[in-house]
């Protein structure tokens, strides 16, 4: 026969359900026999048939579920983007835009190595300059313009055509949508500031004190705008570059 | 609701259907109302909660696994968003408002037909329920309105199962300290499981 304490222990899990028949059978006899724990584990199963079968919470709001559908419908339209998608669109650009120019910088010779004086101007495969002034000459002043036509031309070779050329074309598309993205971002921003969303505001804000205004403009000096001078490129000899041409 | 038309109803849902939406809030309304009221006992609060996690399930539906019930998914989010208001309640106040806790607001008192002295035994219990830590009244209410197994219920709120199971036994032994002296002898009221019902 178990003693009190030991139907003690057993009521949770009797009341969980987990007390084996050998157990819940002595648990019963012993609660025939003591009136306390018989009493004790009565009021624990009144409690639980209370708590599971008493329904005396209030009703809800009889509008309940039209509110709740309707607060879903406003904001499946307030926000038709997912914003990881439009950063996505945004950064992949810039982060290409800004591999090229660190795998750029890396790559240019520093100030000691250069063979040339102060003022004097790089020689320029010539299809370099005739690609950027075609294709970049409209959003360049007249002035930098100038200094283009100016700069010295060498003769361009295979290599330039081959691979020069395509890299170029492929960072000004870069830059072109980094700036579309750009704008694109800063439209979403503006709307939603007006939609009044309030944490979006804090952070526009916060962005406005933190960051300076970041423009891109191809004028700008820097190496967006100088990278190609900087290279220093060594005419080769002829029998090189009849045997690179081969190649 | 069947397990496959709760599926189905979910992967409408997940499609845009308000009408799965709808479907799935009248079904699951009264039921999570009813447990995070009883965590709260604030008629608002409690609506604004179940407002809240229902659109949080729906704009999360893309994540929700259908090997569970969409209950305990809704129960997890309820929970989770009642603990968060019982914080900031508790950081602006500095303290928990326990009045809020000891005593059912006027509406609550809506109980089935039954005789008085059973009607103040079941507000008498309630009122013991209401004193119970939150953790303990959600293992309470999942066990014994939900019918959750105590792996269901660690599943539900995040916790350890040994946890549930010692949220349970002090829970009980709270409630047994609250009503001991309420009823000399619990054995003779025979008919109270029967009111209950």
């Amino acid at each position: 026969m178990i003693t009190c304490q030991n139907a003690r222990d057993l009521f949770d899990l009797y009341l969980d359900g987990e007390l084996s028949a050998s157990l819940q059978t002595e648990l019963h006899a012993h609660c025939l026999q003591c009136l306390s724990c018989q009493n004790e584990l009565a009021m624990l199963e009144t409690c639980g048939d209370v708590i599971a079968l008493d329904r005396g919470e209030p009703r809800l709001s009889a509008s309940f579920t039209d509110r709740v559908l309707a607060a879903r419908r406003s904001r499946m339209v307030s926000a038709p983007r997912r914003w990881p998608l439009v950063l996505a669109r945004v950064g992949l650009p810039l982060a290409a835009a800004a591999s090229i120019t660190l795998a750029i910088l890396l790559t240019m010779p520093g100030e000691n190595t250069r063979t040339i004086t102060a003022g004097q101007k790089v020689a320029q495969p010539e299809d370099v300059q005739n690609l950027l002034i075609g294709q970049t000459g409209a959003s360049r002043s007249e002035a930098a313009l100038k200094e283009l036509r100016m700069t010295p031309k060498v003769a361009s070779s295979g290599f330039v055509n081959e691979l020069l050329t395509p890299l170029i074309e492929q960072g000004r598309v870069t830059v072109e949508r980094t700036m579309r993205g750009t704008e694109d971002l800063k439209f979403l921003i503006q709307r939603s500031l007006a939609d009044g969303n309030q944490p979006l505001q804090e952070l526009w804000q916060a962005t406005q004190v933190e960051m300076p205004v970041f423009e891109f403009s191809t004028d700008s000096p820097g190496p967006s705008i100088r990278w190609w001078e900087t290279p220093t490129i060594i005419p080769l000899e002829p029998a090189e570059q009849d045997t690179l041409e081969a190649l | 609701m069947t397990r496959s038309k709760e599926r189905k109803l979910v992967a409408e849902a997940r499609n845009g259907s308000e009408d799965a939406a709808r479907q799935l809030v009248d079904s699951h309304k009264d039921r999570l109302f009813a447990f995070v009221w009883r965590i709260m006992r604030k008629h608002d609060e409690a609506e604004d909660i179940c407002q809240e996690a229902f659109l949080r399930a729906f704009d999360s539906l893309d994540s929700f696994s259908s090997q569970y019930r969409f209950s305990t998914w809704l129960f997890t989010i309820g929970y989770r968003l009642c603990l968060n208001h019982i914080r900031r309640r508790k950081s602006l106040t500095g303290e928990m408002d326990f009045s809020s806790l000891a005593s059912p607001e006027p509406d609550a008192a809506v109980c089935l037909a039954e005789s008085e002295d059973a009607r103040l035994m079941k507000s008498k219990i309630w009122e013991a329920v209401g004193r119970l830590s939150p953790p303990q009244k959600a293992a309470v209410m999942l066990f014994y309105r939900e019918g959750m197994s105590c792996e269901d219920i660690a599943r539900t709120l995040e916790i350890p199962m040994a946890t549930v199971k010692s949220h349970l036994h002090r829970a009980r032994g709270r409630l047994r300290d609250s009503l001991a002296a309420l009823v000399k002898d619990w054995t003779q009221i025979p008919s109270l499981r029967d009111i209950a019902s």
